[in-house]
C-alpha cells in the first residue's frame, strides 16, 4: 500500500532530507513514525501526499508511482488518500457538516449521498449533534475529530496524520488515537507521525524511527 | 453555506479601489471622446478654397470639380460665383468700409471660387496631408488662380489633434496597466485571505480548475460590478459638469456639444471590466498549485 524503495531527497544546499529510505506498509496496517524534529518526517509525508518528489528512488502509494505521476493525475490520486494535520486545517467559514462534506463535493457525489455519508461519519466520530456548528465554537479535540472525519469520509485506502495530537491534551490525544485505530480496523492503512513516545509505547503498534533522513528502527 | 460576515471589509475595500480605478478610466474615455467631438467640430471649419481665373469657362470649372471629386477625398464642393462673393464682401464690409464696398472697379477683382470640404471619414490628424495633396493636384490646372486652405491654422490644428491622440493613447495604456495592477493586487489579498481554503482544496483532491474557477469568477464579477459603479459615478459627474457649462458658462457653447458614452460603449466597458478582472485574477492565481500545503511544516 505504501512502498519506498531506495528513496533519496536532496534540497539545494545541498541538504539531504532523506537517505536511502526503504519501507513497506501493507494494507490495513497501523504504523507510527517517530524521530526528532528535522529527521525528515514531514518530507516523507509530503512525498506520500504528492507535494514533493523524490530526487531518486521509487515511491508507490495506493497503486500510484509518485515519482512519475503526471500533474493532472495528482488531484485524482489525492482523492484516494486522507490527510490529517496537527493544526486541523478546517475552514472557519463552513460548518462541521460542510467541512466534512468537502471531499465528496470535490469528487462530484450527489447531494443525498453526501448527506447520508457525512452523517454516518459524524456519528462514527461522535459529532453528529454538532453538525451545524462552526469549527471555532467547538473544542480542540472536536476540531481534530472533524478533520479526521473529513479525511475518511471518502473511504481512502491510506490515511496519513502528521502530529495529529500535537495540539491536544493527553486525554483528548488518547481519544484521537482510539478513533484512528477504529479507522484502521475498517481496513484503512494508517500512518501517524508523532513525537509522543509514551503514547507509542502504550499503543504497541509497528513503529518506524527516522533519524537524519534514514530509517534507523523498525519494530516490525 | 458560508459565514456571511466573512471578509466583508476586504471585499468592500477591494470593490472601492477597483471602482475608483475604473472611474478614472471611464472619465478619461469620456474626456477623450468629448475632446475628439470638439476637435471634429473645429475640423469641420477646415476647408480649401480654389480661386478661379476671370476667364474660366463653365466646362473648365466642371473639369476642376470632376477632378476634385475623382480624388475620393472630397465631401462637398460649393461654387461661390463672383456675384455671391461680391454680395458677401459687401455684407461683411458695409459697416467697416462703406466707401470700399461701393468701389465697383475694385470689386470686379474679387474672383469666383470653389469651397471644398474634405470627406467626413478623413481623420483630423490626416486633414493637413490630404489638403496638401489635393492642393498640389489642383494648382497646376488651367483656370485655377490660387489654392488656399489656411495652411497655418490647419497645420497647427493637426498637430494639436496628433498630440492629443498620442497623449490619450499613452494615458489609456497607463490607466489599463494601473487597473490591472490594482485589481490583481486586490484579488491577491483575497487569495491570501483564503489560503487555508486553497490548502484544504488541494489536499482533498480538487483539480486546478476547481480551485482557480471561483477566483476567476470573483475577479470577473468584481470587474463587472466596479466598472458599472464607475460608470454611474462618471455619469453623475458628467451631468453635474454639463449642467454647470450650460448654466454658468454658456458663452463657451460647449454644453450642447458634450455627449455621454454610447449605450454600446457602456456595455463594452462593463464586459471589458469583467475581462480585466478575470485576467487580474488569473495573473495572481496561475501559480496557485505551487503547493501551499506542501510548504507546511
Amino acid at each position: 500500500m505504501i512502498e519506498f524503495s531506495h528513496v533519496y531527497k536532496t534540497y539545494p544546499g545541498p541538504v539531504h532530507a532523506l537517505k536511502n529510505v526503504e519501507l513497506r506498509i501493507d494494507k490495513g496496517e497501523f504504523v507510527f513514525l517517530t524521530g526528532p524534529s528535522g529527521a525528515g518526517k514531514t518530507t516523507l509525508f509530503k512525498m506520500i501526499s504528492a507535494y514533493d518528489v523524490a530526487t531518486s528512488g521509487e515511491v508507490r502509494v495506493a497503486g500510484h508511482n509518485l515519482v512519475t505521476i503526471k500533474d493532472t493525475q495528482i488531484p485524482l490520486y489525492r482523492r484516494k488518500i486522507g490527510v490529517v494535520f496537527q493544526d486541523f486545517k478546517l475552514l472557519k467559514d463552513r460548518t462541521i457538516f460542510e467541512n466534512v462534506a468537502l471531499p465528496l463535493i470535490v469528487r462530484g457525489d450527489k447531494a443525498p449521498a453526501i448527506q447520508r455519508r457525512v452523517y454516518e461519519v459524524l456519528e462514527q466520530v461522535g459529532l453528529a449533534h454538532k453538525h451545524d456548528q462552526y469549527p471555532e465554537f467547538v473544542s480542540g479535540g472536536e476540531q481534530q475529530r472533524t478533520a479526521i472525519a473529513r479525511a475518511i469520509v471518502h473511504q481512502p485506502g491510506v490515511l496519513i496524520a502528521d502530529e495529529p495530537t500535537g495540539n491536544l491534551d493527553p486525554r483528548l490525544s488518547e481519544e484521537i488515537m482510539d478513533l484512528l485505530e477504529r479507522v484502521c480496523a475498517q481496513g484503512t492503512t494508517v500512518f501517524v507521525a508523532t513525537h509522543d513516545h509514551e503514547m507509542v509505547k502504550r499503543r504497541n503498534k509497528r513503529t518506524l524511527e527516522l533519524r537524519d533522513g534514514m530509517i534507523v528502527g523498525d519494530s516490525k | 453555506m458560508r459565514n456571511p460576515t466573512k471578509n466583508w471589509a476586504l471585499k468592500i475595500s477591494t470593490l472601492v479601489v477597483a471602482t475608483a480605478c475604473f472611474a478614472v478610466m471611464s472619465a478619461s474615455l469620456l474626456l477623450a471622446q468629448n475632446f475628439k467631438n470638439l476637435l471634429t467640430l473645429w475640423g469641420e471649419d477646415v476647408q480649401m478654397t480654389v480661386y478661379l481665373s476671370q476667364d474660366i469657362s463653365d466646362k473648365g470649372r466642371q473639369d476642376i470639380e470632376e477632378k476634385l471629386k475623382a480624388s475620393g477625398k472630397v465631401g462637398d464642393i460649393r461654387l461661390i460665383t463672383q456675384q455671391i462673393a461680391l454680395t458677401d464682401f459687401r455684407a461683411q464690409l458695409a459697416s467697416y468700409a462703406p466707401d470700399l464696398s461701393q468701389d465697383e472697379e475694385l470689386l470686379k477683382l474679387i474672383p469666383a471660387s470653389l469651397q471644398v470640404r474634405l470627406a467626413s471619414d478623413i481623420s483630423a490628424a490626416d486633414q493637413t496631408k490630404e489638403l496638401q495633396a489635393l492642393a498640389a493636384q489642383i494648382r497646376p490646372l488651367q483656370g485655377v488662380d490660387e489654392v488656399s486652405y489656411g495652411q497655418d491654422w490647419v497645420e497647427k490644428y493637426s498637430a494639436l489633434v496628433s498630440v492629443l491622440e498620442t497623449t490619450m493613447r499613452l494615458l489609456g495604456i497607463v490607466i489599463v496597466a494601473a487597473a490591472l495592477f490594482v485589481i490583481s493586487n486586490a484579488i491577491r489579498a483575497s487569495v491570501q485571505s483564503r489560503k487555508e481554503e486553497i490548502i484544504v482544496l488541494e489536499m482533498i483532491g480538487a483539480t486546478y480548475s476547481m480551485i482557480r474557477k471561483p477566483f476567476l469568477v470573483e475577479g470577473a464579477v468584481l470587474g463587472a460590478v466596479s466598472s458599472a459603479l464607475a460608470l454611474v459615478i462618471c455619469f453623475v459627474l458628467y451631468t453635474g459638469i454639463k449642467g454647470l457649462l450650460v448654466s454658468k458658462l454658456s458663452f463657451l457653447q460647449l454644453g450642447e456639444h458634450l455627449q455621454f458614452l454610447s449605450p454600446a460603449f457602456l456595455i463594452l466597458f462593463v464586459i471589458g471590466g469583467a475581462a480585466l478582472g478575470a485576467f487580474g485574477s488569473y495573473l495572481c492565481i496561475r501559480r496557485i498549485n505551487d503547493g501551499y500545503a506542501g510548504s507546511q511544516g
